[in-house]
């Protein structure tokens, strides 16, 4: 029994573990967004003290692209919406994984009471056993 | 104990882990600070170069041909600035619109600075803090913890009503032995029964001579007063009086065991006796190393005294001292006449005696309650015995009782005290000498100055069975002389009736 229930302590165990990782991951997600929001801003406030005489560029790879700068406006707002959206969408996830960690926290600290009860009752079992064998004996007798 | 060390130092590392992790973080904040002044400097350096770029159509200089060599050059267009906005954004501005853009940008590293530097400044507070918490945690540092405990020790001695400790000559213990007797009478009060007066008056004139023994020992303690004394032995009442039948010795002992077991920690409130004070250096000494010095009061300040319980919210106030010098009394006086065993009639000097004393009245018949002292002190005790063997003793006692009271009636004190010469000295010739299992006293402490107090109370029935105890028939020489001077309120006008 005592088995049995270390097998599922072991699974639960790596559940957890798989969950945690998800966790950090999201949250590493989230902050790389965090940043790319926070440049995509100064981009914005910049963008608004240039006017039209200005040409402005996009690097795309090795090549400057030359822009307007009324789509780059537009260009950057949007990024910038996409990039929030992102960033709530990871919020979501990572709430989720957190709840879904605190679970398997209970599950396995419960698995491990019932383990240690388990090991702490098989040895008192047998003595149990035994000593119901032996009243039973000493009645058999005295009868 | 040692599980409190073994705490204690949990915390210990608890609270170091918890400053280093502080001290991480106001490192971090530190090297972000850096980071971010460093960048400010630049920006800086980078406005006063846009500034004086475009003094000049065009400057002779050496380019940088790869990380090792120069090549002399010329750099044209200097208004012409191509900035690079973040996120593979370029503009083409000129030297002064870059300029603004280098101001935006600097107000914005500004603000991030005055962030981390926030931050670090929480830290740091907290890292202090913690520093604290650490240094108390392992006692350094002159931190003292003290500790007041809630006195719910006081409530299984005393059943009832919640008593305030009155000073040393005030007048509380009348009112509750009063109170007492009102319970049981019902009521008999101010105009209870002659006969129940009549019995009364005597008890109370030993009172009176009892508390003004009192007082007098009452000044000599209070000059090696200890207020823990008291609060220690309230809760201790019942167990101590049991321990009393046994021996005077053991009574010593016992107060500081029961002591023990009330305040096994550190007080800092003096002892007076030895034993005590040799268990609270102990545990100074125990403590000293694990945890936090420690000062646990009490606000008992009553002097020395132990309140045995008698029965239903009543206690009687012992004195360990006061029980010593009774007892020598009695024993240097022993040798005197038997004439005043009348008042030995109400002296109290065992706990079988409180029994005798305090009996409940019931239909004008004195029944006993019931003892909860060991058989050995009942054989000569007039308690409510279920065993058969002392029935029929106590049926002669209580005749004896009755006699006795009725004798009392017809009899003014003067007169009682000769009268019942011979009515007592009848028992002792009957009973056995007892073994004096409990050889202190118990007085019973009554504070009061004067006589006058004590006429204006009027105890409900309170008779008294006449107990076979001849080592007690010594009386006090002058206690008689005392009583006829008292007359309660009660026995003047019965006189008067007369």
């Amino acid at each position: 029994m005592a088995e049995a229930i270390q097998k599922k302590l072991k699974a639960e165990v790596e559940k957890y573990t798989q969950t945690q990782k998800d966790v950090s991951k999201s949250v590493s997600a989230r902050q790389k967004l965090e940043t790319q929001m926070a440049e995509n801003n100064i981009v914005k406030e910049e963008l608004d003290l240039l006017d039209s005489s200005n040409t402005v560029f996009k690097l795309i790879g090795p090549v400057l692209v030359k822009q307007d700068l009324d789509e780059a406006k537009a260009t950057v707002a949007k990024r910038l919406e996409y990039i929030n959206g992102e960033i709530q969408r990871y919020e979501t996830l990572l709430k989720d994984y957190h709840k879904k960690s605190e679970q398997q926290r209970e599950v396995l600290t419960s698995l491990q009471q019932d383990l240690q009860k388990a090991q702490g009752l098989t040895p008192g079992k047998i003595w149990l056993t035994r000593l119901q064998r032996h009243k039973s004996g000493k009645s058999g007798e005295s009868h | 104990m040692a599980e409190k060390g073994n705490t204690n130092m949990e915390h210990l590392g608890g609270v170091v882990r918890l400053r280093e992790e502080h001290q991480k973080v106001v490192q971090d904040c530190e090297s972000r600070i850096q980071h971010w002044k460093k960048v400010l400097a630049d920006y800086e350096a980078l406005d006063d170069r846009l500034r004086t770029l475009p003094d000049q159509l065009c400057y002779d200089i050496m380019v940088p041909f790869g990380p090792l060599a120069f090549m002399p050059g010329k750099l044209v267009h200097t208004n012409e600035v191509t900035v690079l906005l973040g996120d593979n954004w370029f503009a083409k501005c000129s030297a002064k619109q870059a300029q603004k853009i280098v101001k935006h940008r600097m107000k914005h590293v500004g603000s991030q600075l005055d962030d981390v530097t926030k931050i670090m400044k929480n830290f740091e507070a907290r890292v202090g803090f913690a520093k604290d918490l650490e240094s108390m945690s392992a006692n350094t540092g002159n931190y003292v913890d003290i500790r007041e405990e809630v006195g719910n020790n006081d409530s299984p001695a005393t059943k009832g009503k919640q008593r305030i400790a009155h000073k040393p000559n005030s007048k509380p213990k009348m009112d509750v032995v009063f109170g007492l007797k009102e319970e049981d009478e019902g009521e008999s009060g101010d105009t209870g029964s002659r006969k129940g007066v009549m019995t009364e008056e005597e008890l109370w004139a030993r009172l009176d001579e009892l508390e003004r023994l009192e007082e007098l020992q009452d000044e000599q303690d209070r000059l090696s007063d200890n207020a823990d004394m008291n609060g220690e032995d309230t809760s201790s009442s019942s167990s101590e009086e049991e321990e009393e039948e046994e021996e005077e010795k053991e009574a010593d002992a016992a107060l500081p065991v029961n002591g023990l077991s009330l305040k096994p920690s550190r007080s800092s409130v003096p002892h007076s006796t030895q034993p005590l004070t040799g268990r609270k250096e102990e545990d100074y000494e125990e403590e000293d190393g694990s945890c936090l010095p420690t000062i646990f009061f009490s606000h008992t300040v009553e002097p020395k005294k132990v309140r045995i319980n008698t029965g239903k919210n009543t206690t009687l106030k012992f004195s360990e001292r006061k029980e010593q010098k009774e007892h020598s009394k009695r024993k240097k006086k022993n040798g005197h006449s038997n004439g005043h065993s009348h008042h030995e009639l109400h002296k109290i000097t065992t706990p079988a005696d409180i029994y005798r004393l305090f009996v409940d009245m019931k239909n004008g018949e004195p029944i006993p309650r019931k003892s909860i002292l060991k058989s050995r002190s009942r054989e000569n005790s007039v308690c409510s015995d279920t065993s058969e063997s002392s029935a029929a003793d106590f049926e002669e006692r209580r005749m004896i009782g009755r006699s006795f009271s009725h004798d009392e009636m017809t009899h003014s004190d003067t007169s009682d005290g000769i009268t019942e010469e011979d009515s007592p000295t009848v028992m002792p010739l009957q009973t056995p000498s007892r073994f004096e299992a409990f050889s202190g006293t118990v007085v019973e402490k009554d504070p009061m100055p004067t006589a006058v107090p004590h006429l204006t109370i009027v105890p409900p029935a309170l008779p008294t069975i006449l107990e076979r105890k001849q080592e007690e028939v010594a009386p006090d020489v002058p206690l008689p002389e005392q009583a006829p001077k008292r007359v309660s309120k009660f026995k003047a006008a019965r006189l008067q009736q007369k």
